[in-house]
């Protein structure tokens, strides 16, 4: 023990000091920086919070220790004893003008038992017990009235503890009434968004299947204007010539009240393929299962919203090889 | 009938810290329920040091007075709850273990008894199950796991410091073995127990 003592091992020390012998002393002393034994290690400034920290850990495990003996629950009239000494004082405390008891208007914190009251050898014992004893020796006459007195108040108290407490419930329904509805709130929202995220990891799920399908045809979509210069796109095309998926590039977001719309160059005309917008920075992707028979390409066009029945605004995406196997 | 019986249910729920808080606002009830929760504990606590079970109600009874008339006076900040009322027991327990000048004799009685064994005074009053809190329960039982974990002879001189309130010095001479020895067990145990119990410690804090 002789070596540098480490913070741990100071702040068990420090701790351990509580359990040294303090007459008099009813409360152990705060964790000290430094054990008691050894002032000349006090710790350093910069580990000094460490040190109390840990011994206040410390001090917990001391705390801990008598829960490893058998729990022995006291006789119900230990329980009762107590209850009526603290509201038998609460009451005498709270009629000093009755003249019941003089002796017990002042706080037993004071320690100020009447001399000899107290059993001998014990020092540290609360002048309660005594009080209520040395109380009934003086005054017979006085004791009824006192009792009243004492029984009256503490009925007036389990009134009032009992209006506080139906308040307290009420309000703490009305909490949990507002916690439940805020968590059915939260559950509606996260049920949404689940179903959002389903349906677009259905959609990720088809176009992937597309795009890894055998035999599949890829054509690329490239810009028509210079406005949309960084406008690209790819067509995944299933062999079936039905299934379909496309994802575009660079689009920029679509003047108000225009829309880019998709079109299908079929042997027999232009065919809708359904509007959409694009938002700044992100891909647009698509796809779906029904295409035009005979489509050999595919345009994409600005119109004005909704959407146009024949193409007639800008052409802004066009396909750059022949969809030659549609 | 214990006037607060039919309220001490909704005090169940609040922890201990916030029933010191309203015994300190003279609130009878929650001292109650600091009584059902730790009662049983510290009277274990009482019995272990005193050997003797009306002596242990005495001192069980000064503590939950002194928490009825000091409980402004806790500190979160320097102990748990839990702690605060074993630390005031042992001390009651000790001055009281001290004035009646039976140091010796109760001495002589726990050093027969093997190390680590703890609860064994025959009390007809003693029954773990008896114990309501079910977390307290649970407290019980680990802490008499990790402490009969430890190796008998650094559970002995912690016991005997702790239950005894012995010294260093006065558990190195009535143990016969040198002072760094007792040092080392002792720090070795705390040690393990802090690591053992740091789930139990979380809880506490």
């Amino acid at each position: 023990m002789s070596e540098e003592l480490t913070a741990e091992d100071r702040a068990l020390l420090a701790a351990l000091a509580a359990l040294q012998p303090q007459s008099g002393a009813p409360f152990p002393p705060p964790p000290a920086r430094a054990p008691a034994q050894d002032p000349d290690r006090s710790a350093p400034p910069g580990d000094a919070a460490e040190v109390e920290t840990l011994s206040r850990l410390y001090h917990e495990v001391l705390g801990l220790m008598p829960f490893a003996l058998a729990p022995a629950p006291p006789r119900p009239e230990v329980k009762r004893r107590l209850m009526t000494s603290i509201t038998g004082t609460e009451a005498a405390a709270m009629t000093p003008a009755t003249g019941v008891a003089p002796a017990i208007g002042s706080t037993p914190a004071a320690g100020a038992a009447p001399a000899g009251a107290a059993a001998p050898g014990s020092p540290g014992r609360p002048a309660l017990a005594s009080r209520s004893r040395s109380a009934s020796v003086p005054g017979r006459s006085r004791w009824p009235s006192a009792l009243a007195a004492a029984l009256i108040l503490a009925l007036l108290g389990t009134c009032g503890w009992l209006v506080y407490d139906l308040r307290e419930r009420r309000a703490a329904i009305a909490r949990l009434a507002e916690q439940r509805d805020a968590a059915l709130r939260h559950a509606g929202e996260v049920e949404a968004r689940l179903g959002r995220l389903s349906s677009q990891v259905g959609s990720m799920r088809d176009g992937f299947s597309v795009v890894t399908s055998p035999a599949v045809e890829v054509c690329n979509l490239r810009a028509v204007t210079p406005e949309q210069a960084d406008a690209r796109g790819m067509l995944f095309v299933a062999a079936d010539h039905q299934h379909w998926y496309m994802s575009l590039r660079g689009l920029r977001p679509p003047a108000g009240g225009k829309v880019y719309q998709l079109w299908w160059v079929a042997d027999h005309g232009m065919v809708s393929g359904g509007t959409f917008a694009a938002r700044p920075g992100a891909p647009v992707e698509m796809g779906s299962e029904r295409m035009p028979a005979g489509t050999k390409g595919v345009r994409i066009t600005l119109e004005n919203a909704p959407g146009s029945p024949a193409p007639g605004g800008p052409d802004v995406l066009r396909n750059a090889d022949t969809l030659h196997t549609l | 009938m214990d006037p607060t019986s039919s309220q001490t249910g909704s005090l169940a729920a609040l922890s201990d810290a916030a029933l010191v808080r309203l015994v300190a606002e003279r609130r009878p009830e929650a001292l109650g329920e600091l009584h059902d929760r730790f009662a049983p504990t510290l009277l274990a606590l009482a019995r272990r040091i005193l050997d003797n079970h009306a002596d242990a109600e005495e001192v069980l009874q000064e503590v939950f007075i002194q928490v009825w008339n000091r409980g402004e006076r806790y500190d979160p900040a320097r102990s748990s709850v839990s702690t605060w009322l074993v630390l005031i027991a042992r001390s009651r327990a000790i001055d009281r273990l001290r004035s009646r000048k039976v140091v010796e004799r109760t001495h002589e009685a726990t050093a027969q008894a093997a190390p680590g064994e703890v609860g064994a005074l025959g009390d007809p009053y003693t029954s773990p199950e008896a114990v309501e809190n079910v977390f307290i329960q649970e407290r019980h039982e680990r802490v008499r796991r990790e402490m009969a974990a430890l190796p008998a002879e650094q559970c002995q001189v912690l016991e005997m410091a702790f239950y005894q309130g012995l010294t260093q010095s006065e558990i190195a001479a009535k143990a016969g073995l040198p002072l760094g020895t007792v040092k080392t067990r002792t720090l070795l145990a705390m040690k393990k127990l802090r690591n053992a119990l740091r789930h139990e410690i979380r809880q506490l804090l």
